[in-house]
């Protein structure tokens, strides 16, 4: 039988009022060699497998990335556990199997399909946060998730709906209450997270990326129908007519993107706060544009073998920008709450391992 | 005793203790200024080591250490075999590049051997049920966007209809397909196939072919696509392909994912490209089966190309189809007829399967032949000049590649009698062009040997004669002007010596022939035409061949001498075949064909062969023969009229296979081969053949096709369709058909009372 005791507090308790607020830059000591490595084995085990181990590949390279960020001298711990998500891949699978099969062969069968799939979306988003928050842990403590399906159908299909009602013209709204539906049901031991993001903020960047596509993609389309026809009479390059207009829009639609991604970030995380925390994110645009464009041109020259590489500059200059603001004194403690909690629910919560990209 | 530094938390409070680790006894201490613990060392789990992230001990009751030394953690945790060996591969960067090697091999065998094999397969296990939902719903889509009702009148679909079905049973289709008629101003002329065999054709099609059989030659090739369930494979195979790169690179956001997968998005239009290859050889044989010619396909897809060639063209590795230039050379290759004037077209148009076509033309099998030939039927002059001028500057460069030069220029005697035309056109377009005259030469030659035959002079009629005087004059006229064309005319004097030598001027074939042997003395060509001019029947003797034969082999290599000397015995068994003491014919064959394996004397020893009743022997030969050369009438002759004689059914059908592959429209051949399936107790593949025959007007086969028909052999029963054979039948005159007819009739008519 195990017995701990643990005699006095923190130091860092004592002297606590006259410490200032501390930044806390977290810090990634990952390298691209490394995670190339892990990266490759976990693939040629996945293969080598049919798929079956590339569950514990996913424990491997999340625990990986837990392990290479550090916040405040400490890393993060994932701890997964393989075959809970072996079993949500191979349900999912079937599904999908199923799903591809019979709305093949009775094209009504889809309604269906999509209507099951609308009703349960709120539990699996559930599940899955739950399941991820739950099994990730910093200084030993794990991260929570408290959100209800049912809080999650009233965002998911209610909010959704609305969109769809106002011709996506509500968009913004949704997608920052469903950002805040996320980060404020989170919690660090018994910490919890909130968020008072501004709607019209999020608004008025959305706006930006809309006004960007368009001003980037009249010009691009214009030049390309009107004047490429005249300039390219040679007929051997004449399928460049339809190569380069789409090259274009796809560039504008990307550099919306990098300022949506970007801007979104940073509002959220600075709107996000917990009990004498803070957060601030500084991502710059045509940084991670850049950043984008590069990865997207090492991917393709080198057909995925650059991919590694890529995942670890996004995600090194992801940190580099992404700050916690801590105000001394404060210890976080575990959720009684929630120190009993079978694994059932998680398990559950794994059979579709949604990644929401938060 | 191991001392690791260490992390401790509690699992309660977010705070970090400086502690020592102990192990002792079992058990694990925990030692800090601020904690002090012990554990059970069994219950204490450790996470598997990665890279270099610190690792973790969960503690029983909730509580973990970190520690920074994995090498310490590892000899304190004996971790068991595989995680170590896992982290030893992640570790080291030899490792790593094998694991590359594996992936992209692994990944390259599954997408490109694995997939198409097992989508193959699965394709063809699919309920035809659940194809036809899929192939009615994909016609209801393109209906909904490009698709219109057809405008054609239904008479005309009723007669492309019935052609389309008589073509599909010609080859003897038995995959369900349907045609449908669709007017399609967005989709322009096309045809498609769908899901279920539904083979959608636009009125846009119908009216570019300039004839039926153009309409017939594009369908052909989507019956192909029906037959090998292309449509069903693609649709998979991309799904597959899907599949894997998703799983590959799935932890990725989706454009660089998308980038990756570039490889493999090409690599899948290198699949289609290549059923597209599939059912273009499928469409060249299935015209062929229904007598129909595949220069047919070659024109509609020069049609294609001329209307959609205004909207530019893909590089080929972008594309889906294969370039149209290939396409059109396999069809006029496997045609083997390079070229048939338009008037003629013309007139055939509208004269589809069931009616005979033009005379047989040979194959080209030599591939340097053929593109001169494809050449020929292009009237690509220029291209013309420079392949032929090439092959003559080789030649004036070096003596030793006459043997290329002469291979090259004897594709003018096979290339069809209609090419006089473009011959002389380029002979005006390029007057002081030396390869063009001697190309019109030979051809003229040829034309000339054909008009006379292979008789004996004095067995052969004054026209034919004269008309191959003729044409002698012609092409002596084209190499007399052509002599001061090239500094080496060594082809001139080669083929002067000919035209000498059936002119009977013996003086001046001697003179030619010095002529040639000095621009090529080591080559064996101009000796052997030479060497006939010796041989008795053109007025030498033995004697002179003897001595020529002796003078020849200080000049020729070995290989080349016996050659040469082979012509003796082969002259000497030819004599007795004639004086028809066989067995002394066979000993000389065998002596000439020791010393060189030739095509012509094997069908010679064949024929004494045959004589003696040693069939089995006699039709070897010619298979030997064939295999060598394939396009030997005389050969193909023998083969055909041993193949019902000869024990071996199947040896038979390969020999009928070779000869049907370089003469499509041989009936006969279809004809042997059809009845040594028969022999081997397949109906259901005698049937397609004596079908065809039967097309191709064989009254055998006519008679055969009835009976079939009649009983239900090899294909299903039809009595009507079996009166119909035996009336075609019995029409030629053919007795047993006749008979045949008769007890047919009665019995319908017995119980149609």
């Amino acid at each position: 039988m195990a017995e701990a005791r643990v005699s006095g507090a923190s130091p860092s308790n004592a002297a606590a009022a006259a410490e200032p607020a501390r930044t806390i830059r977290p810090e990634f000591t990952g390298s691209a060699g490394e995670y190339f490595r892990i990266w490759i084995v976990n693939l040629f085990f996945s293969l080598a497998t049919l798929g079956i181990y590339s569950a514990w590949a996913k424990v491997r390279k999340k625990k990986y990335f837990y392990g290479s960020t550090r916040l405040d001298g400490d890393t993060f711990d994932y701890f997964g556990r393989p075959k809970a998500i072996l079993k949500g891949r191979i349900v999912a699978f079937l599904v999908f199997v199923i799903y591809a099969f019979a709305a093949e062969l009775y094209p009504a069968s889809r309604f269906g399909f999509w209507a099951l799939a609308v009703l349960l979306m709120p539990w699996l988003v559930v599940r899955a946060l739950t399941f991820n928050a739950r099994n990730s842990a910093h200084r030993g403590l794990r991260f929570h998730f408290n959100g209800t399906p049912k809080q999650a159908a009233r965002v998911y299909i209610g909010l959704l709906a609305v969109t769809a009602l106002t011709a996506g013209l509500a968009f913004p709204w949704f997608a920052a209450r469903q950002k805040v539906f996320v980060v404020s049901n989170h919690a660090f031991g018994r910490s919890p997270f909130g968020c008072d993001l501004s709607t019209r903020a999020f608004f008025g960047v959305y706006l930006r990326a809309g006004l960007i596509t368009l001003a980037l993609s009249v010009p691009v389309v214009a030049l390309t129908g009107f004047a490429m026809p005249r300039l390219l009479t040679s007929e051997s390059l004449s399928w460049l007519s339809w190569l380069l207009p789409a090259v274009g829009l796809y560039g504008s639609y990307a550099i919306a993107y990098a300022y949506l991604q970007a801007r979104t970030a940073n509002l959220l995380w600075n709107a996000t706060y917990g009990p004498g925390l803070r957060f601030s994110s500084t991502l710059s645009a045509t940084k991670l544009l850049k950043l984008y464009a590069g990865n997207l041109l090492a991917a393709a020259c080198t057909a995925g073998l650059l991919i590694p590489w890529a995942v670890i500059r996004t995600l090194k200059y992801r940190l580099e920008n992404f700050a916690v603001v801590v105000e001394p004194g404060i210890a976080h403690e575990a959720n009684p709450a929630f120190a009993s909690v079978g694994a059932t629910g998680q398990e559950l919560g794994d059979f579709f391992n949604l990644d929401l990209g938060i | 005793m191991n001392v690791l530094r260490a992390g401790y938390f509690d699992g309660k409070r977010a705070i970090r203790h400086e502690v020592s680790l102990m192990l002792a006894e079992g058990k694990l201490r925990v030692i800090g200024r601020e904690v002090t613990a012990q554990f059970d060392a069994r219950r204490v789990r450790v996470a598997p080591r990665i890279a270099g992230t610190p690792r973790w001990l969960y503690l029983p009751g909730g509580g973990a250490c970190v520690v920074a030394d994995n090498d310490a953690v590892d000899r304190f945790a004996r971790e068991r075999g595989f995680a170590l060996f896992l982290h030893k591969l992640e570790s080291r960067p030899a490792y790593a590049a094998i694991a590359v090697a594996l992936v992209v091999s692994s990944l390259w065998l599954l997408i490109d051997r694995v997939v198409p094999v097992a989508v193959e397969h699965i394709a063809q296990r699919i309920p035809v049920g659940a194809e036809t939902a899929l192939g009615e719903q994909a016609l209801a889509g393109f209906e909904r966007h490009w698709l219109k009702p057809s405008k054609l009148t239904p008479a005309r679909q009723a007669a492309l209809r019935a052609k389309f079905d008589r073509m599909a049973q010609a080859t003897g289709e038995i995959a369900p397909h349907r045609l449908e008629f669709r007017a399609s101003p967005a989709i322009g002329p096309n045809a498609f196939a769908l899901p279920a065999g539904i083979i959608v054709v636009t009125d846009e099609l119908v009216k570019l072919a300039r004839n039926d059989q153009e309409v017939l030659a594009v369908l052909a090739h989507e019956l192909g696509h029906v037959r090998y369930r292309h449509i069903m494979r693609h649709l998979l195979q991309s799904s597959a392909t899907a599949l894997i790169i998703a799983g590959v690179t799935g932890d990725v956001a989706s454009a660089t994912s998308l980038a990756a997968a570039a490889p493999a998005v090409l690599l899948q239009t290198k699949y289609s490209r290549d059923y597209e290859r599939e059912a273009d050889r499928y469409a060249i044989e299935t015209l062929q089966k229904s007598g129909i010619a595949p220069r047919h396909f070659a024109k509609i897809l020069e049609r294609f190309e001329a209307k959609s060639g205004k909207r530019g063209v893909m590089p080929t590795f972008l594309s889906s189809h294969p370039p149209t230039a290939e396409r059109e050379q396999l069809a006029l290759a496997s045609a083997g007829e390079a070229a048939q004037n338009q008037e003629e077209e013309e007139e055939a148009d509208e004269r589809v399967a069931d009616v005979r076509p033009a005379p047989p033309l040979l194959a080209i099998v030599d591939p340097e032949q053929r593109q001169i030939a494809v050449l020929v039927e292009k009237r690509d002059h220029a291209e013309l000049e420079r392949l032929l001028g090439g092959y003559q500057l080789a030649f004036e460069q070096d003596a030793k590649s006459v043997r290329a030069l002469e291979n090259a220029f004897r594709t003018f005697r096979k290339i069809p009698g209609n090419s006089e035309e473009t011959l002389s056109a380029w002979v005006k377009g390029s007057p002081s062009s030396y390869v063009a005259r001697v190309a019109r030469a030979v051809f003229h030659l040829s034309q000339g040997l054909e008009a006379r035959g292979t008789d004996f002079i004095q067995d052969t009629p004054e026209e034919s004669i004269r008309a191959m005087r003729a044409y002698l004059e012609k092409a002596s006229a084209d190499l007399e002007r052509s002599l001061g064309l090239s500094p080496k005319p060594y082809l001139s004097h080669r083929y002067l010596m000919t035209i000498a030598l059936y002119a009977g001027s013996r003086g001046s074939t001697k003179s030619r022939y010095e002529e040639a042997a000095k621009l090529a003395p080591a080559s064996v060509e101009p000796r052997l035409a030479y060497m006939t001019s010796l041989e008795p029947r053109w007025g030498g003797s033995y004697r002179e061949m003897e001595v020529f034969l002796a003078e020849s082999r200080a000049a020729l290599d070995s290989g080349d001498a016996n050659r040469l000397a082979a012509r003796i015995p082969a002259y000497r068994g030819f004599e007795s075949n004639r004086a028809k003491d066989f067995r002394k014919a066979v000993d000389h064959f065998d002596e000439a064909i020791r010393l060189y394996d030739d095509a012509e004397t094997l069908c010679q020893r064949s024929y004494a062969l045959t004589e003696l009743k040693n069939i089995r022997e006699a039709f070897a030969d010619v298979g030997r023969a064939l295999s060598k050369v394939r396009d030997n009438r005389n050969c193909m002759r023998r083969a055909i009229y041993l193949a019902t004689r000869v024990d071996d059914a199947a040896e038979a059908i390969r020999v009928m296979n070779l000869i049907i592959e370089v003469d499509p429209n041989s009936g006969l051949a279809y004809n042997r081969r059809g009845w040594s399936y028969h022999r081997l107790g397949k109906p259901e593949l005698a049937f397609p053949d004596y079908l065809v025959a039967a097309k191709l007007g064989d009254a055998w086969a006519e008679l055969q096709v009835g009976k079939y028909y009649w009983g239900g052999t090899g294909i299903k029963q039809d009595r009507e369709e079996a009166l119909v054979w035996l009336e075609k039948s019995a029409a030629q005159g053919n007795k047993d058909a006749q008979v045949s007819l008769d007890q047919a009739r009665k019995e319908l008519g017995r119980k149609a009372e």
